[in-house]
């Protein structure tokens, strides 16, 4: 059974909140802003979710580094030996956007955080591509989200020879069975192979996205998702190829637009 | 349909280390007698004027196990951190490991010729929460770069695959309390579609002030040893510890004439999409990751000999899973419920490997200890809940291991134990 790519969304940099989120978002931090509106932002018709539809959709989310920002604030909080505030405790961990998109958008299936370094955009899509194939949901949204903070660029910057600050941002992308209407790409193939490094060097990545044949340095984790998605809103072909080569592994990922 | 032998995935070795014991076989005789092991925050880990019991794994007992020649010289001297420096969520995930290997007897070098999977669970462990870095970089102080880079080194899955020179998938799953349990299950989809030989998987969680902090802001942590269950219980007990598990198709446990300890034969996944932090009242999705994994496996209800339920402590937590597994069918005395948060206490993403462990132990020996600190069942939960002091006969195998999370996440693994 074939998995098909049935709408693609990225955001970069601070985002507008759509009106009727503004309520439900008003204690949100970038981190949550970022993966809902990445979310509404694939204009999908069905969401929110029906009851009836809520328990056939799944959602994996891959983050490098998670609500980073909000955790410093914990942890401001706890250097002064000041209360913790519950509400940034809870936006604290991993899979606050998580909840906060199946609360939204009334997702009550599948749903998954996965965390890594090393382009967990690309191990969401495996994880949500199995979850469709297997029939364990019917659709699948899966979605990178970064915000990063000042001290992940700070260290950074003591470690680059050109200071920069990743642009934080979001790709959503949602995964349906080949069978139905309103494709776009099948993924023909996903894979990711590990090569565990003692010296990572994940702060000043020296990698490249090949595309097609046309190598791109990587300089930030989110970027091969955000470039792959540009690539296949507008494809120059009908069959696409994507290649991340790294010390710490590699990322295969190819594409073929559907006849349908 | 009942699934072929080559397509049964099995549990070929298991492993633990948390409050209740160093590993395995002192965390089961914890378990076992009753014991509670926790003791008041040694260490501040709560706000100046809040005292709280934590179930702690003692660091010198980790290390000396890491050390004593398991894990090769070799291979922990290409570490460029000191194992001391670790974190110890990662301590803790090495010394299950090692215990994981012992229980199994498979050799790493066996290990090496294959597709191994690496698919763990944490809350705590990904986070980055030196409060001396963070300290020196508010004030301008040059933080010390060695832990930053400590941080870059901590993915949970990727140190396993460093330490034990592992291939093949990873995945580290910040599923909150559900972590552990929904690793497990990602595991299984990995061998279900062939991406490797064997997988380990489960979950860690190291204590640290920022879980302590947070669930008490949250107003769910006891000031006594937690009781799950009871009618006067008031939260949960933290804890700290790693639960994996090897798993591998039974076909090729058999062909390397190793030992089955056991079988995951279901999972299942579902969100509440109902609240930030608290469970749905009825349990709402827990009650669909039930009914997803018994239809994953083809069992029902009346097959289940025990459910070991996440069973925190909390009030909201309490009440919604005994809601959710009435909804689904369970009767108390058909099926033995209890919790080991008694014993181990929530050790958050460790805490579905953990249980995972105790509940494939508890299978193959035919019982179950009751959950320390139920003295009094709460009489408005509508599932009887097996008490402490006292133990039960297993009338079946098959055994449900079940986890809550913020966010809404709920995770069921359906384990069958075997002693063939």
């Amino acid at each position: 059974m074939s998995v098909v790519i049935s709408a693609i969304n990225t955001v970069v940099g601070e985002v507008e909140i759509a009106p009727q989120f503004q309520r439900e978002l008003r204690r949100a931090d970038d981190f949550i802003r970022l993966a809902v509106m990445s979310v509404h932002g694939l204009a999908v018709t069905e969401l929110p979710l029906d009851d009836d539809q809520s328990d056939n959709w799944g959602l994996v989310v891959g983050s490098s580094f998670g609500p980073m920002e909000t955790n410093f604030v914990v942890l401001d909080q706890i250097v002064k030996d000041e209360q913790t505030s519950p509400t940034y405790f809870s936006h604290s961990v991993f899979n606050g956007g998580a909840g906060y998109l199946t609360r939204i958008f009334n997702v009550r299936g599948y749903t998954a955080t996965l965390t890594d370094f090393f382009y967990p955009f690309f191990q969401a899509l495996s994880a949500g591509c199995q979850a469709v194939r297997t029939g364990l949901t019917k659709k699948c949204l899966v979605v990178q989200v970064e915000s990063y903070s000042d001290v992940l660029h700070d260290a950074g910057n003591a470690d680059r020879q050109k200071k920069s600050v990743w642009p934080m941002g979001a790709v959503a992308w949602l995964l349906e069975h080949g069978e139905t209407t309103n494709q776009h790409q099948v993924v023909n193939r996903i894979k990711t192979e590990f090569t565990p490094s003692w010296q990572p060097g994940y702060l000043n990545p020296a990698d490249n996205l090949i595309h097609n044949g046309e190598k791109t340095i990587i300089s930030h984790p989110l970027q091969p998702p955000l470039m792959i998605s540009s690539a296949l809103l507008k494809p120059e072909r009908k069959e696409n190829s994507f290649q991340i080569q790294s010390p710490n592994g590699s990322v295969e990922l190819q594409t073929e637009q559907s006849t349908t | 349909m009942q699934k072929t032998l080559s397509e049964k995935i099995g549990i070929s070795g298991y492993g633990c280390c948390c409050g209740a014991g160093i590993d395995h076989h002192s965390a089961w005789d914890t378990l076992k007698q009753g014991r509670v092991n926790c003791v008041m925050d040694p260490a501040r880990y709560f706000v100046p004027g809040r005292e709280a019991p934590l179930f702690l794994v003692n660091e010198e007992e980790i290390l000396d196990i890491i050390t004593s020649g398991v894990v090769p010289s070799s291979r922990s001297g290409d570490c460029p951190i000191a194992l001391n420096k670790l974190n110890r969520t990662i301590l803790l995930t090495l010394a299950a490991m090692i215990n994981l290997l012992k229980t199994a007897g498979v050799s790493l070098d066996s290990l090496q010729e294959k597709r191994v999977g690496v698919a763990v669970g944490t809350t705590v462990g990904c986070t980055f929460n030196n409060e001396d870095y963070y300290f020196d970089w508010k004030n301008d102080n040059n933080p010390d770069p060695a832990i930053m880079d400590q941080y870059l080194f901590s993915n949970l899955a990727e140190v396993v695959q460093k330490f034990f020179s592992l291939k093949g998938p990873r995945a580290v799953v910040t599923n909150a309390c559900a972590s552990g349990t929904d690793a497990i299950g990602l595991a299984k989809s990995w061998l279900d579609n062939d991406l490797c030989d064997c997988v380990i998987a489960g979950g860690a969680d190291g204590i640290a002030r920022i879980g302590c902090r947070g669930f008490n802001s949250l107003m769910l942590v006891s000031s006594t040893a937690c009781r799950p269950f009871d009618k006067d219980r008031n939260g949960l007990t933290l804890g700290e510890g790693a639960g994996l598990l090897l798993m591998e198709k039974e076909q090729e446990i058999k062909k390397r004439h190793g030992r089955l300890f056991g079988r995951l034969l279901g999972y299942g996944s579902s969100c509440d999409a109902y609240h930030p932090t608290a469970p749905h009242p009825e349990g709402r999705g827990l009650q669909q990751a039930i009914r997803n994994c018994l239809g994953d496996c083809g069992l029902t209800p009346e097959n289940i000999g025990l459910i070991n339920s996440h069973g925190t402590g909390t009030l909201a937590n309490d009440s919604a899973e005994t809601t959710a597994l009435s909804q689904c069918g369970f009767h108390g005395d058909k099926t033995t419920v209890i919790s080991t948060k008694g014993a181990t206490g929530h050790t958050l993403g460790a805490a579905g490997g953990v249980e995972a462990v105790l509940t494939l132990i508890s299978l193959n020996k035919g019982y179950s200890p009751g959950t320390i600190g139920c003295r009094n069942q709460d009489p408005n939960l509508p599932i009887s809940i097996v008490p402490e002091g006292e133990r039960r006969e297993l009338p079946n195998r098959f055994g449900m291991s079940q986890s809550l999370a913020f966010g809404g996440s709920n995770g069921v693994v359906l384990l069958e134990g075997y002693t063939g």
